[in-house]
């Protein structure tokens, strides 16, 4: 009777397999690093590193994360910071360039002009209101994103997004305007600027997603 | 050796005793090695650099990853990726502002190099002789 375990080939390491490269991304993801952005790229580095080495895969892999992995979750927190100071950079690029500061002069004038010809406070609980819906857009876009895990997560539309919610959440509750002025061309400005920092991270989100869509799917 | 505890000292930033050496340059070791090859993936890079230092430098991902990033932020590099062997590989390369900065960084270093050397080695004065 053969002994075929003399006849069994070392496996070829130079290429690791489909399965291994998801063994790779699903170790990475169960560590703590959920960015498919960051993912992809520490699944290659690991991955390449690999293929270096001799012997079983699943050895040499844990071997390689006794050595590396504190390394990798810690440039996965930088990489998360790096992505939310992105993110800031563009929203605010978003705001001050021609585009953004047009919104906000429709807005303010708009409002103005409500003032001058409706009911002031209606004008102020209109966009109250309407600040209040686009937050809530906001809220439903990351928490869609966060709680139906379907799609891929990116670390800049989520640091954007959940940046900006923490942000505004907090300057609503902090700032309680109409305790400091009941002046209402300066309140129409309060939540004019409110608005357009919205859709400022609306385009914001729309041009990062279309980036990782680009770089990643093709 | 074998190549599986390659990995047994490779366990810090760079080499302990000249970490804080090295840390302030590492961006500029980046955008020289990206100017020479062109594009590289973030391991290629950390290989090219233990190769050129023959083992006296090894760029960990806690350092490497970080500084490419940053670099992308600030638009001094661009970024291809592609389907490589059953994965994804994000490529880097120089843009045009990136290889303008190269060409100062590595002019700051030269400088920096220069006077290190005559503060460490000074030239003796020949009026002191004696």
């Amino acid at each position: 009777m053969y002994n075929f375990k003399h006849f069994k080939k070392e496996k070829d390491m130079s290429k690791l397999t489909t399965h291994q490269i998801g063994f790779i991304s699903k170790y990475l993801k169960n560590s703590g690093v959920q960015y498919t952005d960051i993912r992809y790229e520490m699944t290659d580095h690991v991955a390449a590193a690999l293929e270096e080495m001799d012997g079983d895969f699943y050895d040499n892999f844990t071997q390689y994360m006794l050595l590396h992995k504190k390394e990798l979750l810690e440039s996965n927190k930088q990489f998360s910071r790096i992505a939310r100071n992105n993110a800031f950079k563009l929203v605010f690029y978003n705001f001050i360039r021609s585009r953004g500061l047009l919104i906000l002069a429709l807005f303010f004038n708009i409002g103005l002009l409500l003032i001058l010809y409706t009911d002031t406070a209606a004008v102020i609980d209109f966009y109250q209101v309407s600040y209040s819906v686009l937050f809530i857009i906001m809220g439903v876009a990351y928490l869609k994103m966060n709680l139906f895990k379907t799609e891929k997560i990116w670390s800049g539309t989520d640091k954007l997004l959940g940046t900006f919610m923490s942000f505004m959440y907090l300057l609503t509750i902090i700032v309680k305007v109409d305790k400091f002025t009941d002046t209402e061309p300066l309140l129409v400005l309060y939540y004019s600027v409110l608005m357009s920092l919205i859709i400022a991270v609306f385009i914001s989100y729309r041009q990062l997603t279309k980036k990782y869509n680009l770089q990643f799917n093709g | 050796m074998h190549k599986k505890f390659m990995y047994t000292f490779e366990t810090t930033i760079y080499d302990m005793k000249n970490s804080q050496l090295y840390k302030g340059s590492l961006t500029t070791i980046i955008m020289k090695l990206l100017e020479e090859n062109g594009r590289m993936y973030g391991y290629e890079i950390t290989q090219k650099v233990k190769l050129i230092t023959k083992g006296e430098l090894n760029i960990t991902e806690g350092a490497l990853y970080p500084a490419l990033h940053k670099l992308e932020a600030d638009g001094l590099l661009d970024v291809e990726v592609e389907r490589v062997d059953n994965r994804l590989r994000k490529y880097y390369k120089l843009t045009e502002s990136g290889e303008k900065e190269t060409v100062n960084r590595l002019n700051e270093l030269e400088e920096f190099i220069r006077n290190m050397q005559n503060l460490v080695n000074p030239s003796p004065k020949p009026d002191v002789q004696f």
